[in-house]
């Protein structure tokens, strides 16, 4: 392995760590609202929501945004990531996911910025403080990946293993899940994330889509709880 | 470029009167003609913070309605104010941006004397309350929060005599522990101590500077 | 592939390649329509003031049957063709002036029918202007058992103007037991106001043979998806949103919910149901309320028989 490779797998273990600070700890993606209405979730149920929102939601939008701003940021095409921008904020319907989403992405790329020199990343953040960028997470964390010197395949690797450990996270401090279990579901949720990974590569932004209406359902009645622990 | 709004960390355990000591701060700090938004950082719910909206935008007009926010932390109030103070600053900085005129932000979050510690880019001055109640042995056991804060607000002092808490030994543990560093005791309901830390809070994080907007411009 | 401005994605191209080399494009048509809607001088009323269409598409002549807003036109868009078929590419542009109020409908059912190969398409353009306001809520979507279809509605919609557009599709002809039997239904809904900002992004894909629609988050138990979408000015949709908070409530048979787009200046309800009627129940009150809002007038379900 190469000075390079192992730089590279030094700043993919930095990112996806649960110490870097992105505020994801806070996000249940839609699982808190699932767990008001019913106690009784499984150990089998939440691998199926988590598996639903990978293929359904995440895959086909998020993570084809992120490896293109990775893309466009590594070919300075920065009209494309202004575009891509403001696409994937105005095609999160709910104000809360889309809010939570600019500001793990914003404080993520500023974190970034603070130790990576890039002229990209340091143009966003430029255009954020204008007010003509939203600094959506995925566009933010494909921009930082970049910076990093992550390739794309490995950038979706992190970026979908942080989502579900975000999920994961949230199951074991509502206590529906305990740790060994949060780890197996984890471990079990590696083929699919490989799977989606290979299949999204290649994938242009006009291929973006999204199809999960019960669970967006869910998570606008989250926004509307009176009381809750996590943002999403 | 938006300037750095002094930022005030108040923690303390559940129940120890966070809440009340900001419902008891900010009025004074308001009649001085200093402009206030507060975050709460809240365990479980809104509450407090929907709470505090109550009590100190709607039905007093002190601040703005929506000048009081409550953040969810994923069951991680500590998290949320020490490592990964993410969440907290991206706050803090969409109210600068449109709040140049506030005076001061004040950061609630519940949290142990072990784990209780504000990140310095969150809070520029802390606060750490405890209250008799929970003994007269607190303050020697020190503890991040007990240790690290700013100023000790020893709250509910009024509860000593049934709790049996000596405020003699606490007083002496506080100076030992804290060394120099001051505390305060409050009773929050009869506002006994109140005035010292709004002097506190006026003297070593506003450095005695003026409001913004001076009172008499306000009220036009 | 002028037609979709090379925009679409490459599922859509891929099957429209198909056509071209199979050589079955010809027995697709093309429909088009074109209408402009403007208030007629004399009478203040809204009038159809310009007209263009192609076989199979047209629009009855407009109609103004609302005691309620007399001067509101009512339009009823026509397929004579009966339904979409393979290759079949329709356009529609819709136009509304200066203050032009109007009801749009459909007569039916969008149908389309099952294919071998290729897509059917259709493509809408909506325009407010200034002080405009649109009530469009078409009859459903029936997708037929392996048809694959492809639609884009762009709404340039004046931030001072209101618009209410609905969206139903049902799982297929469900009198034939045809349930989920189609192969593609891939919907792109985009928002902008009159400087092209985006208000909101909505593309969806469903896939029913690739997915597994039951399942949890996606439909779950229901099986009848709806999207309203809500364009108004801010200070409107604050008074829809306490309106919507009142009077509309979940239920067993229906399940909803929803969230502010990105200005604040509209409002997307996704919606999920057991039978059309009830789905097309909850439209009607979403409408009712967006009209007694904005116009302060009653609104009543439409007879089409």
């Amino acid at each position: 392995m190469s000075i390079e490779d192992m730089h590279q797998d030094l700043a993919m273990m930095q990112i996806s760590d649960s110490f870097f600070p992105t505020g994801l700890y806070a996000n249940s993606n839609g699982l808190e609202s699932i767990f008001q209405n019913n106690k009784k979730i499984t150990e089998l149920e939440i691998i199926g929501i988590i598996k639903m929102q990978l293929k359904q939601q995440i895959g086909p939008m998020d993570l084809v945004v992120m490896v293109n701003a990775l893309k466009f940021a590594s070919t300075k095409e920065f009209d494309k990531i202004s575009e891509i921008d403001m696409k994937i904020n105005s095609m999160k319907n709910i104000k809360e996911v889309r809010e939570a989403s600019k500001r793990s992405g914003i404080q993520l790329a500023r974190c970034v910025n603070e130790f990576v020199n890039d002229e990209i990343l340091e143009k966003y953040l430029e255009f954020y403080k204008k007010g003509m960028i939203n600094g959506a997470y995925s566009v933010s964390f494909g921009l930082c990946a970049n910076a990093l010197g992550i390739s794309p395949q490995k950038a979706g690797l992190m970026f979908l293993y942080g989502f579900i450990v975000s999920i994961v996270g949230a199951a074991s401090r509502m206590g529906i899940t305990q740790h060994y279990q949060a780890q197996k579901i984890i471990h079990d949720l590696k083929p699919l994330i490989s799977q989606i990974v290979g299949e999204s590569l290649d994938k242009s932004t006009k291929d973006i889509w999204q199809f999960a209406p019960h669970l967006e359902i869910l998570q606008m009645h989250h926004e509307k709880m009176d009381s809750k622990m996590f943002i999403t | 470029m938006t300037q750095r709004i002094p930022r005030l960390g108040i923690g303390g355990p559940v129940g120890s009167g966070k809440s009340m000591l900001i419902e008891k701060v900010v009025p004074v700090l308001a009649a001085k003609g200093y402009s206030i938004s507060i975050i709460s950082n809240d365990v479980i719910s809104k509450e407090d913070a929907d709470r505090m909206r109550k009590n100190l935008a709607t039905d007093r007009g002190l601040l703005p309605e929506n000048l009081v926010i409550g953040i969810a932390t994923g069951g991680c109030p500590h998290t949320a104010i020490r490592e990964d103070p993410s969440i907290n600053i991206s706050v803090i900085e969409e109210i600068e941006e449109k709040h140049p005129e506030l005076d001061l932000i004040i950061i609630e979050s519940g949290g142990d004397n072990i784990t209780t510690t504000f990140s310095p880019s969150l809070a520029d001055y802390v606060i750490y309350i405890i209250d008799v109640a929970g003994g007269d042995k607190y303050p020697r056991k020190g503890g991040l929060g007990i240790e690290s804060c700013d100023l000790l607000v020893i709250n509910k002092i009024d509860l000593a005599p049934q709790v049996g808490a000596d405020l003699n030994v606490m007083q002496q543990d506080a100076v030992r522990i804290r060394k120099d560093k001051p505390h305060v005791f409050v009773n929050c309901k009869n506002n006994t101590g109140i005035y010292d830390v709004t002097e506190h809070i006026i003297k070593n994080l506003l450095f005695d500077s003026p409001p913004k907007i001076a009172l008499s411009d306000r009220q036009r | 592939m002028d037609f979709l401005n090379n925009k679409a994605s490459s599922e859509i191209l891929q099957h429209n390649e198909e056509i071209k080399q199979l050589g079955v494009d010809k027995s697709g048509k093309t429909g088009k329509l074109k209408i402009v809607l403007d208030i007629e001088s004399i009478s203040g009323r809204t009038i159809i003031k310009e007209k263009e269409s192609v076989f199979p598409l047209s629009v009855k002549k407009e109609m103004y049957y609302d005691q309620f807003q007399p001067k509101m036109t009512h339009v009823y868009i026509v397929s004579s063709s009966g339904g979409i078929l393979q290759g079949d590419k329709y356009m529609i542009d819709i136009i509304l002036e200066k203050n032009a109020l109007a009801h749009i409908t459909t007569q039916g059912a969008t149908r389309v029918y099952g294919m071998n190969v290729s897509n059917a398409i259709q493509v809408v353009n909506v325009s407010l202007d200034d002080g405009a306001y649109l009530e469009f809520i078409p009859d459903q979507i029936i997708p037929y058992k392996n048809s694959r279809f492809y639609q884009e509605i762009n709404f340039r919609v004046h931030d001072n103007a209101t618009m209410i557009y609905s969206e139903i599709i049902s799982p297929g002809r469900i009198g034939m037991g045809e349930i989920f039997d189609y192969e593609m239904c891939y919907l792109r809904t985009i928002g902008k106001n009159h400087k092209d900002e985006l208000r909101f992004t909505d593309y969806t894909k469903i896939e029913p043979k690739k997915m597994n629609l039951q399942d949890f988050g996606v439909l779950g138990q229901k099986q009848i998806m709806a999207t309203v979408y809500i364009l108004a000015k801010r200070n409107d949709i604050e008074k829809i949103i306490q309106t919507l908070e009142n009077e509309i409530k979940n239920s067993s048979e229906i399940e909803f919910g929803w969230s502010t787009m990105t200005k604040e200046n509209g409002i997307l309800l996704r919606i999920l149901g057991n039978t059309t009627r009830d789905v097309i129940r909850l439209v009607y009150d979403i409408t009712k309320i967006v009209r007694k809002t904005i116009l302060n007038s009653d609104f009543h379900e439409i007879r089409k028989t």
